[in-house]
């Protein structure tokens, strides 16, 4: 143990750049130790579980898009889905799959997005995808065609681009043309194509080596890779009805940030949830054509290198437009646009797999349908802990490194889980204390 | 790779966006454009971004690529600023942003890749976090005004 004489050093990073949202990083060392490290969210709260309070159900979808304008799908159809436990409203096949193409169509703009503009620069050495684009600007405009894609089935599925409409409790406010969706196959055989390829160029790039002990948490389904619903599975062997998340994950304050963290229960340990959980736990429900790509370049499991993430995004990108192909050429058009359902009170709850891991919802009715009760569990709260825990992990082997120089490699490390601090609360700046 | 795709499909020449997000006076510019769109002449197309990368999907075929944004109010609610990029005002007074990249990185970006349309112009509006748009005020009618005799007039017709 060091004296606590010798004075300590603190690291900050006081704005992380590419990522979603505005937060900073705290870095306290005294010599070789590391005292402290906190990821600090000072975005205000957005309060948005209060605000649900009181309003109609048939609110709540559009309410909850406005948390993440990258993702609102994901909010929407958690909360959708959750109401429908309340309801006991259970959709036609079609619609399911509908609601599933839809979560696809977010899962790649997201992760094109992520994959290309966000993280790809960072094992290059590169400040930015501007310098990135000047490097590749083949690969680069590949991905932005992705994103492209995926972008344009949600305007077709979500009647907009902003903040998407058309989902409802019990199916859609509007149905697709068969003709509108038949439009978009051509576009996601080239995507499925362009994403194979994007994963043989990302492979390419020499990750860090790095072994941790995660703890990785998905949804998990019988018959299909994990999105819509499922069980929540840990590597750890647990295995559990979403109904009982709560018993197995909580929320703390922590005084540093302004968004909740989630622990397991009642270990209070850290867990990781995103593409690099999904893969590794459900590798053999991918795809054929991500499955086999991710054999090509021999992505290991279990992998335990958060690195390893944008190989993960960028293997769900494959899973998604196989996929959601399969969706767009079995379309006919046959459903009614929404189940009927009888409004009661009660409680429900659901989970769905965020681009960026993990969402939960519950809610509480009353009999008119009014919210009582809200509960939203975003990905990033449920991976806060974890980043701190890595960069504790990290650090060690930075220490020799001026703080500038550790500072941009934290910053990068979080990048691997794509943080949406917006959604979280809701950047990142590094600061490094040494005493 | 097979490209099947229609890459003429959903061209927008004259393309006028509105950057915005719901917090807050944030909506400025998704709000401005709304108010446009009821003078826009039929060449213009108007669009509504999230995030200042989602321009980039929509540059293909753009001749005119207008964007519609709030600033920080350092002088006066309401003053609207038309800057002709590149303008070495927008790269000196940048602002952190919560997006992951802003405006003057994605041009940036599409000047990288090439596809950098002939005619960018930026409407910024100057206004504060706090200020409310609803109902519609004056200073954002007159703004909307000014963009529609500027450039729905003079030369767009």
């Amino acid at each position: 143990m060091n004296s606590p004489d010798v004075p300590s050093r603190a690291i900050r990073v006081p704005i992380l750049t590419r990522v979603e949202g505005e937060g900073s990083l705290l870095v306290k060392l005294r010599e070789r130790e590391i005292l402290d490290v906190q990821l600090a969210i000072f975005e205000p709260p957005r309060l948005f579980e209060s605000l649900l309070r009181g309003r109609p159900f048939s609110d709540v979808a559009d309410i909850t898009a406005r948390i993440c304008g990258i993702c609102p799908i994901a909010y929407q159809m958690t909360a959708v889905q959750a109401l429908e436990a309340v309801f006991a409203v259970s959709v036609d096949p079609e619609i399911r799959s509908l609601r599933r193409l839809m979560y696809c169509g977010e899962w790649i703009e997201s992760h094109a997005l992520h994959v290309h503009l966000l993280q790809a620069p960072d094992f290059f050495g590169l400040d930015s995808g501007i310098e990135l684009a000047e490097r590749f600007p083949d690969e680069v405009k590949r991905g932005l065609r992705l994103k492209k894609i995926g972008n344009k089935l949600l305007e077709t599925l979500g009647g907009r681009a902003i903040h998407p409409v058309n989902l409802a409790v019990g199916g859609f406010y509007r149905l697709p043309k068969v003709a509108e969706l038949q439009t978009l196959i051509s576009d996601f055989e080239w995507g499925l194509a362009a994403a194979i390829d994007t994963v043989r160029w990302i492979a390419t790039i020499p990750l860090p080596s790095i072994q941790l002990p995660y703890d990785y948490v998905a949804i998990q389904h019988p018959d299909e890779y994990g999105i819509i619903e499922g069980e929540v599975v840990c590597s750890d062997g647990l295995r559990i009805s979403h109904h009982d998340y709560e018993q197995h994950f909580g929320e703390i304050q922590v005084p540093h940030s302004t968004a909740l963290q989630s622990r397991r229960v009642p270990t209070g340990s850290s867990y990781f949830v995103g593409p690099l959980a999904r893969v590794n736990l459900n590798r053999e429900q991918l795809a054929e054509p991500a499955r086999r790509i991710a054999d090509e370049i021999q992505f290991p499991t279990p992998c335990h290198n958060a690195y390893y993430g944008i190989l993960a995004r960028s293997i769900e990108v494959v899973h998604a437009f196989a996929e959601g192909l399969g969706h767009l050429r079995s379309y006919q058009g046959r459903a009614d646009a929404r189940v009927p359902f009888s409004v009661k009170n009660g409680a429900g709850c659901a989970v769905t797999e965020a681009p960026r891991g993990l969402i939960y919802h519950r809610y509480e009715v009353d009999a008119q349908g009014r919210i009582e009760l809200a509960k939203i569990v975003p990905p990033t709260s449920q991976n806060q802990a974890q980043i701190e825990g890595d960069l504790r992990a990290l650090l060690p082997s930075l220490l020799d490194q001026p703080d500038a120089q550790i500072a941009l490699n934290c910053e990068r490390f979080v990048r691997n889980y794509d943080p949406c601090i917006s959604c979280s609360t809701h950047f990142l700046n590094l600061r490094i204390e040494r005493e | 790779m097979n490209d099947q795709t229609n890459p003429g499909a959903g061209l927008h020449p004259w393309l006028m966006v509105g950057l915005g997000s719901p917090h807050g006076s944030d909506r400025l510019g998704w709000d401005l454009v709304q108010l446009l769109q009821e003078t826009r002449p039929e060449a213009w197309t108007i669009r509504m971004a999230r995030v200042p990368t989602d321009v980039l999907d929509w540059l293909e075929g753009c001749q005119r690529l207008h964007l519609v944004d709030a600033c920080p109010m350092f002088e006066q609610l309401g003053r609207v600023h038309r800057l002709l990029w590149p303008d070495a005002q927008i790269l000196r007074n940048r602002t952190t942003t919560s997006h992951d990249y802003d405006v003057p990185q994605v041009l940036q970006l599409a000047q990288s890749l090439g596809q950098m349309p002939p005619e960018v112009v930026i409407w910024a509006i100057e206004v504060e976090a706090s200020t409310r748009l609803d109902p519609t005020p004056d200073w954002m009618l007159a703004a909307a005004r000014m963009i529609t005799s500027t450039e729905f007039c003079d030369k767009a017709v």
